[in-house]
């Protein structure tokens, strides 16, 4: 693995504190300032995207910012900024300010939406602290600290079904805790040491080390709701909040495939791995779920529910592109991160704009909707076709890389089930679409007439179904190039 | 012998014209909609203006070539014409002139018409970039761009009938763009490149290059409307607005042709797939096709469904003439491209100016109906005629070098499945102009108008005869014809249909001719 030099640099640490700082100042604000609230949860958002654009000339230079803390022994508080952590970093900030601008026009009521703020902001510290950690007991604290403050968010309606699907969420967030302290401890009584950078750690496979991956499966597959740990997805983002259900498909499902990729790469080693083969246990859950997924989001009628399954077919392309071990797959896996978080962060947030404005949940209301809302039901479009892969949006990226990674591994029946499951998600989507906008000429006046949306509940979703497709028309395909520097980081 | 190549940004740019027109369109439908008739009118003449200013490079033998600078999927996107995608473009171009100077007529009484112009250009966009479109991927994007924005025209209506056509469109489509994906994919894996080179790229027969033929072979074939894949096509040419079926029928299948000739000569090469016997398996679902499309066209009341059953079949002679894999086969079936085009896109169009005059569907109604429009009628059998391959008109010339071709390659069989064929062709056509001019149908006027108020619903309203007073000076009660902006795009083409065949050289035959030995020198 290529070692770029190591530079001292408090900025990481920054970029955690902030969030939780302004969520102090939000808490502040609302006491004693309401009039300012606003502003501080946006500065929260906005300073550590900013800050992680700071980072940017330095890593693209190829050097590595670092910064260790002598708390917590024996390993100690790391940060270690690569490529790949300043890819997610760079995302999620961006992520960050978007949905705290959705959520600050989502909640119009300033004393519905106050508690929310408390929680949503530490959640994303969470998020940022566990793509920026140096080691695997930092990335761990993060990890925890985020799952935690997002219990908060799915409860939020206060309902009984809320309760339970938070109940089942806390429940799955604590087994993932469990199984990641123990594959943690596992890994550091055989290697003594959990720093990330070195290119692998272990070098035999024991029945110890096939427990510590297999627990490591585990607790990054329920936070990213991989088959068959994915139960408590549906059930959260059905209950909770939109903007809090679009903050974990956009942002928390990808640290779930974040910390995969640093247990693959940078604690059990490609060579390891390659020589144990315990990928293909990764490969064929990566494909149920990218199936089955698919194959269950038809069933749904709640909107939400449907996006929800459909995030964890979305989850199976990028695990599988994480387990097939090739660099074109890789590029697949690290693209996808980005083209997910911006086709189901556009989803989720135009299904919240639809249930603020006209307060429906299920699909089968949505009949006209396209009539009353044109711009989100187009952005709606927009990522539905995005999600089944065609040409020029993002996802087509994806499936190109991951198509050429199932060659490369010498695996292309792969790619009849990446196809199947495009085809699926295609049958899924379209239906809302059309339906939203076509078919409905028998459809009283009144409900025809065009709704005055606010500014600040759209903009977020116009900018994110641009998002869609700037990238691909653009001259240079940027993320797609900090995807490559990603996957040649690992293979090289 | 190679080509010159000429540099040129123009085959790349003019693709975009009608897509952001089209978008313009779409996005600020309220400022431009007073316009939208001559927006779209004026951009498809533009097109054809534009791609027609070509004609002195490609008549020298030159080929322009561009590369765009944008689109950084993986790669780029490069344009390209030859004589080949001049060929197609030049006409393709001109029909969609024709079936836009035709729609507004056909829409007066229609809805959202802001919606159906852009996505009209941008249809025309798609369409046309797929056919200069320099390399596979440039190809597959704009295929699957034209794919998704004709679905909107198809299901332009939105009665359940025309929603469920739609969406079997839809949804087969998806499939067969994915089919390509995949042939796609398998190509860049295989060889590293996606460029349209001649010969082809793939040389070594494998498991891989067999799949991604089966890919290409489905996804095309699915577009073109080749059994066994045709099934969508049916429902949807009935379904869409006449223009629509019109450009449907007469240009968007050929752009599956296009992708499999394109497939043959610069993916793999005609020497590889006769090797492998692939052609042989295409000739036999050609002339499945053939007999298929003919066998049900017969078997069909309403009209646009036995035209559209009609169009299968002459995808059939298309695929023959390309899978015979020789020169005079080639040009045959590029010949049947230009000639099907015009003839199947003014079929369309009549039977869409009857439906809009008259609310009539289905043919058993149409007695007399050519006394009561008689121009429709004769554009009509002009292109029947045409079709059945009788001397001189333009399907005549396609039939006679297609039949050569097959003896040339040693099949005769394929000229016996023409000429059955033709005899079908002439079964189903001849009959609804016998009972357009020669059935009175005065005893069953009344059940007539019942019938055509039983369609009212579902097709346009019933047109009254008061605003056509400019047939003359005192219209007759019985006085049909369609308005003069539906007439002349229809005569247009007619003629189309026969006058190339009349002149002393036929240029398009010629150009035909060019294009087959371009694909053949080597």
């Amino acid at each position: 693995m290529a070692q770029g030099n190591l530079v001292f640099s408090v900025i990481p640490l920054l970029i955690v504190l902030v969030p939780l700082l302004a969520t102090l100042g939000t808490m502040l604000a609302d006491k004693y300032r309401p009039d300012l609230r606003n502003v501080v949860v946006i500065a929260g958002a906005a300073i550590p995207f900013l800050l992680v654009v700071l980072m940017y000339p330095a890593v693209n230079r190829g050097e590595v910012l670092y910064l260790f803390l002598n708390v917590l022994p024996p390993t100690g508080m790391e940060f270690r900024v690569d490529i790949l952590s300043l890819y997610m970093a760079l995302l999620f900030g961006f992520f960050n300010i978007i949905l705290a601008v959705y959520s600050l026009g989502y909640f119009k009521d300033k004393q519905e939406g106050k508690i929310y703020f408390y929680f949503m902001m530490p959640a994303m510290a969470g998020a940022l602290g566990v793509v920026l950690s140096g080691n695997l007991f930092t990335l761990f604290l993060f990890f925890e600290f985020m799952s935690i403050m997002f219990f908060p968010l799915v409860t939020y309606k206060a309902t009984p079904q809320a309760y339970a699907a938070g109940l089942k969420f806390f429940f799955m967030t604590i087994i993932a805790g469990i199984a990641f302290f123990w594959g943690i401890a596992i890994m550091y009584s055989t290697v003594g040491d959990l720093s990330f950078g070195s290119g692998g750690l272990v070098a035999t496979a024991t029945p110890l080390l096939l427990i510590a991956f297999i627990c490591f499966l585990i607790s990054f597959g329920i936070k990213s709701a991989m088959i068959p740990l994915h139960f408590w997805m549906p059930d959260a983002y059905a209950a909770a909040t939109t903007p809090a259900a679009a903050l974990s498909s956009a942002i928390m499902l990808k640290t779930g495939v974040f910390g995969l990729i640093r247990v693959f790469h940078d604690i059990f080693g490609l060579s390891f791995i390659q020589e144990t083969g315990w990928n293909n246990i990764l490969i064929v859950l990566a494909l149920i779920s990218a199936v089955y997924g698919s194959i269950c989001a038809f069933a749904q009628d709640d909107f939400n529910r449907r996006l929800a399954y459909s995030g964890i077919a979305q989850v199976g392309y990028m695990l599988l592109g994480i387990a097939l071990l090739t660099s074109t797959a890789m590029i697949g896996t690290v693209y996808h991160v980005m083209a997910h978080a911006f086709m189901k962060g556009c989803m989720f947030l135009c299904a919240g704009v639809i249930y603020v404005n006209t307060g429906k949940t299920k699909i089968s209301e949505l009949r006209g909707v396209g009539m009353q809302m044109p711009v989100t039901m187009l952005a709606f479009t927009i990522s539905a076709v995005s999600a089944v892969g065609i040409p020029p949006f993002n996802v087509f990226v994806t499936k190109w890389y991951l198509g050429l990674g199932a060659f490369s591994a010498e695996m292309p029946l792969i790619i009849g089930i990446l196809l199947l499951s495009s085809i699926l998600n295609a049958a899924y989507y379209f239906p809302i679409s059309i339906n939203a906008f076509l078919g409905c000429r028998e459809l009283k006046n009144i409900e025809r007439k065009r709704l005055k949306l606010q500014p600040l509940r759209m903009i977020p979703v116009m900018i994110l179904a641009v998002g869609a497709f700037i990238f691909t028309l653009a001259p240079v395909n940027w993320p797609l190039n900090l995807a490559r520097a990603v996957a040649q980081l690992f293979f090289n | 012998m190679e080509q010159e190549v000429v540099y040129s940004i123009l085959p790349a740019i003019i693709i975009f014209v009608p897509i952001l027109s089209g978008l313009a369109l779409f996005l600020i439908p309220d400022r431009l909609s007073p316009y939208k008739e001559k927006i779209c009118i004026g951009v498809t003449g533009l097109f054809f203006l534009l791609v027609l200013s070509m004609y002195p490079a490609i008549s020298e033998g030159k080929v322009l070539f561009g590369i765009f600078q944008y689109f950084q999927f993986p790669l780029s996107i490069s344009f390209k014409v030859d004589q080949v995608t001049f060929f197609l473009g030049l006409f393709f171009s001109f029909v969609w002139f024709m079936t836009a100077c035709f729609s507004p007529g056909y829409l007066s009484h229609g809805h959202k018409k802001e919606r159906y112009y852009a996505f009209f250009l941008m249809a025309e966009g798609g369409c046309m970039g797929t056919i200069f479109a320099g390399d596979l991927l440039g190809l597959f994007v704009f295929f699957e761009f034209m794919a998704l924005t004709t679905y909107v025209l198809i299901a332009h209506e939105e009665t359940p009938v025309t929603m469920f056509a739609g969406a079997k469109y839809l949804y087969m489509t998806i499939g067969g763009g994915l089919a390509v994906f995949f042939g796609l994919l398998t190509m860049y894996y295989l060889t590293g490149s996606v460029a349209f080179t001649l010969p082809g790229l793939i040389t070594e027969p494998s498991a891989l290059a067999t799949a991604a033929f089966i890919g290409f072979m489905i996804g095309f074939g699915l577009k073109a409307g080749m059994f066994p894949v045709h099934v969508w096509l049916p429902d949807a040419h009935p379904a869409a607005p006449a223009p629509v079926s019109a450009a449907l029928s007469g240009i968007m299948l050929k752009t599956g042709i296009y992708g499999m000739i394109r497939v043959v000569f610069n993916v793999y090469s005609p020497e590889f797939i006769e090797a492998l016997n692939w052609d042989t398996i295409m000739l036999v679902l050609s002339g499945i096709t053939i007999l298929l499309g003919s066998a049900m066209a017969l078997l069909q009341d309403d009209l646009k469904r036995r035209l559209a059953y009609s169009s299968i079949a002459q995808i059939g002679y298309i695929s023959l003439g390309i899978f015979l894999l020789n020169e005079q086969g080639m040009a045959g079936g590029l010949y049947h491209l230009f000639t099907h085009a015009f003839m199947k896109g003014l079929l369309f169009l009549c039977a869409g100016a009857i439906v809009v005059q008259t609310g009539m569907r289905n043919i058993s109604q149409m007695k007399g109906i050519g006394l009561k429009m008689p121009f429709t009628m004769v554009f009509f059998t002009i292109a029947s005629v045409t079709m059945v391959g009788i001397p001189p008109f333009n399907g005549f010339i396609s039939k006679w070098e297609l039949s050569l071709a097959s003896l040339e390659a040693g099949l005769p069989i394929f000229v016996a499945i023409l000429i059955v064929s033709s005899l079908l062709n002439a079964a189903y056509y001849f009959p609804i102009v016998i009972t357009a001019f020669f059935d009175s149908g005065e005893e069953d006027e009344d059940a007539e108008k019942a019938h055509a108020i039983e369609h009212e619903q579902d097709v346009h309203d019933h047109c009254a005869d008061d605003d056509h007073d400019d047939h003359g000076p005192k219209p007759r009660k019985d006085w049909k014809e369609a308005p003069w902006h539906m007439v002349v795009p229809m005569g247009i083409l007619a003629v189309g249909c026969v006058i190339f065949a009349l002149l002393p050289v036929n240029w398009p035959f010629e150009l035909a001719m060019e294009a087959a030995r371009i694909l053949f020198r080597m």
